[in-house]
């Protein structure tokens, strides 16, 4: 780290304004990277002759500036200067003898007294453990002092025990300390978090926190990247106010979290945009240890620059970059263990045939199983081939589950070219053999000053991601999964004579892992960004951008065909399972977008205003194409080793383009009233002629109380800001009904298929979707009200409240089936987020113990306002109805109100008639809600008696973050949760209907006329009790520890010899603890019937070093 | 700026710039054809009758529809709707369009209209057999019309039988080898026999069946099972098929047919109602013959019942599947095995090659000879004109080569109801899984009594350890029939609750 890091904006002498002696050495400073000290009266000193300030050399300008200006300097060590009037020649400076440099000719005239007592010394670090080069080290009251080197060590002489020593870093807390009778240090610098100058990225630039009138949450690199998680978006949850994140499999390589900024707004695409230094990218594509800090533009005001992609929320990274001075180089590691953090629990072998039987006997059928076959598990020594017992779920855990990461970064430079070079490495093997992922990224970001006023910046990245998982049908962790969940434990794995059983009248999961073919999935990206800013004229600055981004997949989905046996032993009917093929998919996908961008500012007296313009064009092109062959000799997975009989290939391309022209204005008087108003027009190629371009405008307002003359008594509250804000975003992006990005929605198109005649395919071509040439934007109009606040100096708040309404929200509408042609995307919807978010944070200090506690707490409210009067409930694979409900959350569940479970015939006869005839004693009793004297599907208010049940939409979501350190010890913990959501557990909690499936636990406590206290509804092979209702909706409240770290740094000393500068060991944990109302085997997190990857509960032991 | 956000797509033609050439219109109208298929639900009509059980709801709910606890939102109910009007949108957009096509000979566009014609009025015989009154739509409506009422089913019929006449005469009676599988004049006047079969108008129906086979183009197979197991896919008895190709269009008919020991799930398989619908050798019914072993339940019958199903022992590809070997895979209670005992060997495709879900290329049988000649037995016995003709119809169909039932003569089978009784026998027993038996026990009204109480499976004598069955037949499910109800299926609802003009729904619904 040196001072160019540290938000200090970089400015060559040329820029300065005041040739105070203040600004000019400020200049010198971060031009030489050393550090000055005067008295404070010289500071505003009016310097003369500062033409001719212009040197090759820090001491050449030095005496430039010093000589015609009657002051004078001393080096008092390396890299710490003391500029002192001529007459005020210093009588008590001094520097450790070692320190003194022999005299110079131009400092021929210093004379060095040296009265000094007490030799101290000792290091600074940051409050990670990181050493700070430069904090000024000054015994109080005295310019006697130092700055600590590029180790953070220091060592300093002073009078007596009786000496106070300060140390000062611009962002860190002062901090004093006696000295006493210790002569060695270990100072640790907390940062100043209430620091006036903290600056925060918002769009296209960066801006003084303090002066942001937009609602924006800033997230640094270092919350992100202490995580053991392959994905930046998993990181990311919990972390920031009004962000939730879910994550529903924790599969290698697929475990992204969805991000969803205020909530769900559309029924399209909820994604919001994220843009990497400016240009749009997959978050997940970088790694998190090269993010450096990440924004999230949640208001209207703060995102509405990006118009069109902006409705959803923006999400803006910086990647970390170079700092001039000696290469520093810093590498990390972590090596994890993953299990899953809850498995379904199922019953053994016999009571699943007590169950099975069960089942079938109460519906009027026979017992599948007989006694002697149950009674046979009674012997212990039973044939374990013939009668297997297993946990299919458990038993495809057959992976290691060991997870690593290596990261390396080099950085350094001179003044005019810096550059941070870092390479990383993640490699996770799943709880399935051959389930894994391993990605390496390496990112080169350059600085270049290439004259004065033009500065040029190179960032490359590459990625290159390897996923690969078992052959599988319908996806390989569904058919694991899904087969581990379903498969009942009679099946056997494998027969005794080694060869395998046919499962369920499919390949057998666990032989796929060993024996079958491969899918890999093969992720590269390529990404350029190029950024040149000219000074044009005073305040004037001009910025061309250009980013190109090339991004290739390549997949391989090589299936092999196996032999099974249904009679082991004699081995005569053999069963060939799988189609011996192989399928190659190629897509690439080309990205370019080019910016430009004027910003002028200026200052009269205290009105000060910054103007920025732009334009934009960005376009991006997807090509597809597959191949696929059958019947490949032994193992050879290429194209070319297969059939040209019957193959089959297939391609597209898609392409879309954005010109967009924008502008803001920010004006601010005094640094009190401030105000921004942005403008933004885009134009998209998803909209016909007409319809294609867009205006997007924001304002907001901000008044900074505590800079008002009144407040500046109250001394609790060190800062406080009033702001406002209104705007108008656009979403273009349009999913058509398979939930896919659709290019061309309001096209009507003859699409090309095929039907065979003369058993050869011959093309086809049709209409599928009725047209509607009329398609615009979706428009979100937001509000938002906020505040943000110090207090006590340590404690930061910050509260938004704010509506925001999406309307026009396209809609696929059904339409009546005997069209025949299915709807278009229509402009019709219109739905209503409200919410509010509180984040607070915390830091304070007892002793050597300096701690940190913040949590941040947000709520949204969904309501649907209008969908054209086509409220409607339907019905998904699972049985559960969800609505699309004027007035309710989208996607709220729906299903009969449960009023307890019939004890008898009489009862049942006497109710209204319920949906199904099949229904008897011990069945689920749904409530006649129209008083009709019949219980009927469909919602109330259409004739029917469903009701709704519950929001799957998350409310009141949390984190909670605490860190501490004392000593060399270093400690974090990060707990999220949601307070209140509602889950469909019939997917998961319903029993089987046949023999196909798995009983749980509480099935074994179901309903039978001598057990008519019992929970669950009775057993049956018919479906009236696993209908959407009441009885399956529960809360889906949580508290989760997602991650806990332990770090240890090793003392300085100790490290120094061995070369580095720092080495840190910490072990840390994932998902370590649970807290849900739900039965402890099903992940409230990701709710599902247990045929998805789980979640991982992780745990890992780490290492950080620094040389 | 305006050309940089001009983007088109590259994998298809606007409705504006498609109907230019010749391969446009033969293009659109090879679409209509595509929706014929539709394997994973059409496959599953055998079980809503007193043919076939289906296990499980998935693919298709057929099982609900079959025991009567379906409701209006039973996804086979909507699955049907859906499939045949979006064929029939196909159809109606050729026919919009296809005069706008000036690249096309007299003679090509009058056959291409008359294909697309014919595709609609089958997609209307189907919907009106399956749901009665529906709404007839004969172009892409305007969004003006989507709300519209139903036309009565004898109108639809009525317009069916008119469409087909009117385009009898430019559809070819065959076509080449390339363009195999498209809709031929003997097409078109099959399924008028049937549409006025169904309509009980018998005289006009026998005569639509006397055109037919007047034809001279086709034939009864020798090889009765060859016509649904891939390998006989341009028999001359097919008249109308939906097709598929291997490895390029497959189907998913192994997994819904098959059973374990094939790699299938048994989906569909047959009840023991339609194994005792078989007559022995004789030709009497195993009530009444003397042929008839209980103990050999399944020797000396029709051909057509080892043919057609999986009783103990058939080999099916060359694979024995056995029910009453106790460890087999297929036995009872095993995972994906039958629930009825038996299984079915009709329509398992010869060569069954990949996974369970989609390998299968053997085509959908829609139309063919043998119903040609049993629509004209039963409208000649109906209209009780009986004369040779008709014994000489059932009788081609009786004595196909390896089937060889003896002979109906006037001696054996005289008279008007024992013909009726011998000819739905006939169809029967000819075609299970094929989508006669509903229409049939719709029409025939018979299907309070075969659709209603226990469905039972095969005779359990072989299994001592299911103690409650030992000795019985295995009782599969209890069904229900509503006969207010059930003879139609409802309008499903989601056309009922955007389209307010197809109300009042069926009665009962």
């Amino acid at each position: 780290q040196d001072l160019a890091s540290l938000g200090q904006p970089v400015r060559p002498l040329e820029k300065i304004q005041t040739k105070s002696l203040k600004n000019v050495l400020d200049g010198l400073e971060v031009k030489y990277n050393v550090h000055f000290m005067y008295k404070s009266n010289l500071a505003k000193l009016q310097l003369s002759h500062i033409e001719s300030a212009k040197g090759t050399s820090l001491e050449e300008e030095l005496k430039s500036i010093t000589t015609p200006n009657k002051l004078r300097y001393k080096k008092m060590g390396d890299g710490f200067y003391i500029v002192f009037s001529q007459d005020d020649e210093p009588a008590d400076a001094a520097a450790p003898a070692a320190q003194i440099p022999a005299p110079s000719s131009s400092a021929s005239s210093i004379t060095v007294a040296a009265p000094v007592a007490i030799p101290v010394k000792g290091t600074v670090t940051d409050d990670k453990g990181q050493p700070i080069p430069g904090v000024t080290v000054l015994v109080k009251g005295t310019t006697n002092g130092t700055s600590t080197g590029p180790d953070g060590s220091w060592s300093l002489q002073v009078p007596d025990e009786n000496a106070t020593l300060e140390f000062s870093f611009i962002g860190y807390s002062k901090q004093e300390v006696k000295v006493g009778s210790r002569t060695s240090f270990s100072i640790k610098l907390m940062p100043d978090v209430t620091a006036m100058n903290e600056v925060v990225v918002v769009a296209y630039g960066t801006q003084k926190k303090v002066n942001v009138t937009g609602a924006i949450a800033a997230v640094d690199g270092a919350d992100l990247n202490w995580k053991p998680v392959g994905q930046v978006s998993a990181a990311l949850q919990g972390v920031a106010s009004g962000v939730t994140v879910t994550t529903t499999s924790g599969q290698p390589g697929v475990d992204q979290g969805t991000v969803r900024i205020r909530g769900i707004g559309t029924m399209n695409s909820t994604d919001p945009l994220v843009l990497v230094d400016g240009v749009q990218m997959n978050m997940n594509d970088i790694d998190a240890n090269d993010i450096a800090s990440m924004s999230v533009l949640k208001d209207a005001a703060s995102s509405a620059i990006y118009g069109v992609r902006a409705a959803n929320g923006v999400i803006l990274i910086t990647t970390k970059r170079g700092a001039s001075g000696k290469a520093k180089v810093s590498y990390s590691n972590y090596f994890a263990w993953q299990r899953p953090a809850r498995l379904a629990k199922y019953v053994g072998a016999k009571d699943f045939m007590n169950l099975a039987n069960l089942t079938a006997t109460n519906s009027g059928g026979t017992a599948s199983y007989s006694d002697a076959q149950i009674a046979a598990y009674d012997d212990p020594n039973r044939n374990n081939f013939t009668h297997p017992d297993n946990y299919w779920l458990d038993d495809i855990l057959t992976g290691s589950g060991f997870q690593q990461e290596h990261s390396l970064g080099v950085s350094g430079g001179t003044e005019d070219v810096k550059y941070r070079f870092s390479a990383n490495y993640f490699d996770q093997a799943g709880l399935i053999s051959n389930m894994d992922f391993n990605r390496l990224t390496v990112r080169l970001n350059t600085d270049i000053n290439v004259t004065k006023k033009l500065t040029f910046s190179a960032d490359i990245a590459a990625r290159l991601g390897n996923r690969q998982e078992p052959q599988g049908a319908s996806g390989s962790a569904w058919y694991q999964f899904g087969q581990g969940a379903i498969i009942n434990p009679l099946y056997p794995i494998r027969y005794a004579d080694g060869t395998w059983p046919v499962i369920r009248g499919g390949q057998n999961p666990i032989r796929l892992q060993e024996e079958g073919g491969l899918y890999q999935y093969k992720s590269n990206l390529f990404t350029g960004n190029f950024k040149a800013t000219y000074n044009l004229a005073k305040g004037l600055k001009l910025t061309g951008l250009t980013s190109v981004n090339y991004r290739s997949d390549y997949n391989s989905v090589r299936e092999k065909t196996l032999t099974y046996f249904k009679d082991p032993g004699t081995n005569e009917d053999p069963l060939l399972l799988g189609q011996n093929s192989v399928k190659k998919l190629y897509q690439g996908y080309w990205f370019r977008n080019y910016q430009g961008l004027a910003e002028y500012s200026n200052n009269f007296g205290r009105h000060n205003f910054t103007i920025l313009g732009g334009a934009s064009r960005l376009t991006e092109t997807t090509d597809d194409l597959s191949g696929y062959r059958v019947n490949l000799p032994g193992n050879l997975g290429q194209i070319d080793a297969g059939e040209q009989n019957g193959q089959i290939a297939e391609g597209n391309a898609v392409a879309y383009s954005l010109v967009s022209f924008f502008g803001r204005l920010n004006y601010s008087f005094d640094d009190k009233y401030l105000f921004e108003a942005n403008l933004r027009r885009d134009g998209s190629s998803r909209f016909s002629e007409g319809q294609k371009w867009g205006l997007f405008p924001s304002f907001s307002a901000g008044w900074r109380i505590s800079g008002e003359e009144f407040m500046k008594s109250v001394s609790v509250i060190n800062n406080l800001k009033l702001r406002g804000s209104w705007g108008k975003l656009g979403n273009d992006v349009i999913l058509n009904r398979d939930r896919q990005t659709t290019n061309y929605p309001y096209q009507s198109q003859y699409y090309y298929n095929s039907y065979p005649f003369g058993g050869v395919l011959r093309p086809a071509a049709g209409i599928t979707i009725y047209p509607n040439s009329g398609l615009t934007w979706e428009t979100t109009v937001m509000t938002d009200i906020g505040i943000d606040g110090t207090l006590f100096k340590n404690l930061d708040f910050t509260f938004d409240y704010y509506v925001k309404n999406t309307n026009d929200i396209l809609l696929f509408l059904p339409i009546s089936p005997s069209v025949g042609l299915d709807p278009s995307a229509q402009n019709a919807g219109k739905v209503r987020n409200k919410g509010w978010e509180f984040a607070v944070n915390y830091r304070g200090k007892i002793g050597e113990l300096n701690y940190n506690i913040g949590g941040n707490l947000s709520d949204v409210h969904n309501t649907v306002i209008d969908i054209k009067n086509t409220d409607a409930i339907t019905r998904d694979n699972n049985y559960i109805y969800t609505g699309l409900v004027t007035g309710k959350p989208i996607g709220s569940f729906y299903g009969y109100e449960v009023e307890g479970i019939f004890q008898d015939a009489a009862q049942v006869a006497a109710h209204p008639t319920q949906p199904f005839p099949t229904t008897g004693p011990g069945d689920l009793i749904y409530k006649d809600q129209n008083n009709d004297k019949e219980v009927k599907e469909g919602a109330v208010d259409k004739g029917g008696d469903m009701v709704y049940l519950g929001s799957p939409i998350p409310r009141f979501t949390y984190g909670i973050n605490l860190g501490a350190d004392f000593k060399n010890f270093d400690f974090t913990a990060f707990f999220q949760g949601v307070a209140k959501v509602d889950i469909h557990t019939l997917p998961i909690e319903r029993a089987p209907t046949n023999t196909d499936g798995n009983f749980r636990e509480q099935h074994l406590n179901s309903w039978t006329p001598d057990n008519t206290s019992a929970d669950f509804p009775r057993l049956v092979s018919t479906l009236q009790n696993y209908q959407s209702s009441s009885y399956w909706v529960k809360s889906g409240a949580y508290l989760r520890l997602k991650s806990l770290q332990l770090g240890y740094t090793l003392p300085s000393g100790i490290m120094k010899r061995a070369g580095f500068d720092r080495c840190r060991l910490y072990v840390s944990g994932q998902n370590l603890l649970t807290f849900s109302p739900l039965a402890n085997d099903i992940d409230p997190e990701s709710p599902n019937d247990s045929r998805y990857y789980p979640q991982v509960k992780t745990f890992t032991f780490g290492l950080n070093v620094q040389f | 700026c305006k050309k940089a956000l001009d983007e088109q797509p590259q994998d298809a033609v606007s409705r504006e710039t498609f109907w230019q050439t010749e391969a446009d219109a033969i293009n659109a109208v090879n679409n209509c054809y595509r929706r014929l298929g539709d394997v994973d639900n059409r496959m599953f009509l055998t079980c809503v009758t007193d043919d076939s059980y289906a296990w499980s709801n998935w693919p298709s709910d057929a099982i609900y529809v079959g025991n009567g606890s379906a409701s209006i939102s039973t996804g086979m109910f909507d699955n049907f709707w859906s499939n045949f009007y979006k064929m029939i949108a196909s159809c109606n957009d050729v026919l919009e369009n296809i005069d706008r096509d000036k690249a096309l000979s007299e003679e090509l566009l009058n056959r291409l209209k008359g294909e697309a014609r014919f595709i609609r009025a089958y997609a209307y015989q189907q919907l009106i057999g399956l749901y009665g009154d529906v709404v007839l739509r004969t172009t892409i409506p305007p969004t003006s019309e989507f709300n519209v009422k139903r036309t009565s089913r004898a109108e639809v019929a009525e317009f069916i039988v008119k469409e087909l006449d009117e385009i009898s005469a430019s559809l070819p009676v065959s076509y080449d080898a390339a363009d195999e599988g498209r809709a031929t004049r003997g097409a078109a006047l099959a399924l008028k026999s049937r549409v006025l079969l169904y309509e009980g108008k018998y005289p006009e129906a026998a005569e639509a069946a006397q055109a037919a086979m007047s034809l001279g183009s086709y034939i009864i197979d020798p090889s009765y099972l060859s016509l649904f197991d891939g390998t006989n896919k341009n028999s001359k008895e097919i008249i109308l098929s939906a097709r598929y190709v291997k490895n390029t269009l497959p189907n998913a008919m192994a997994t819904w047919v098959g059973g374990p020991s094939l790699g299938g799930w048994s989906e569909i398989t047959p009840l023991q109602s339609l194994v005792d619908a078989y007559e022995c050798t004789d030709g009497k019914t195993i009530g009444a013959s003397a042929l008839y072993d209980p103990a050999r339940p399944f020797e000396n019958r029709d051909p057509r019942l080892k043919l057609t199903i999986v009783v103990p022992g058939v080999q099916v590809n060359g694979v024995t599947i056995d029910v009453t070997n106790l460890n087999g895979l297929d036995a009872l209670g095993k995972g994906n095995a039958s629930f009825t005992g038996y299984y079915y060997k009709k329509y398992v495709p010869r060569d069954i090659q990949g996974n369970w879900d989609n390998n299968s290329y053997n085509d959908v049988v829609l139309m063919r000879y043998a119903e040609v000649l049993l629509n004209y037995a039963e409208a000649k016995i109906e209209s009780n004109q009986i004369d040779q003709t008709v014994y000489d119809a059932i009788n081609q169909v009786r004595q196909r080569t390896g089937v060889d039932m003896p002979a109906l003569t006037p001696a054996n089978t005289s008279g008007q109801e024992a013909l009726r009784v011998a000819v739905r026998r006939e169809r029967r027993v000819e075609f299970p899984m094929e989508d006669n038996r509903l229409f049939d026990i719709r029409r025939w009204k018979i299907a309070e009594q075969v659709m209603a109480g226990p469905a039972y499976g095969i005779l359990n004598n072989f299994d001592a350890n299911r103690k409650d069955d030992y000795g019985k037949n295995i009782l599969v499910e209890q069904r229900s029939f509503q006969p207010g109800r059930d003879y139609l299926w409802p309008v499903p609802q989601r056309e009922v609750s955007l389209n307010s003009g197809v109300l009042p729904n069926n009665p009962g619904w």
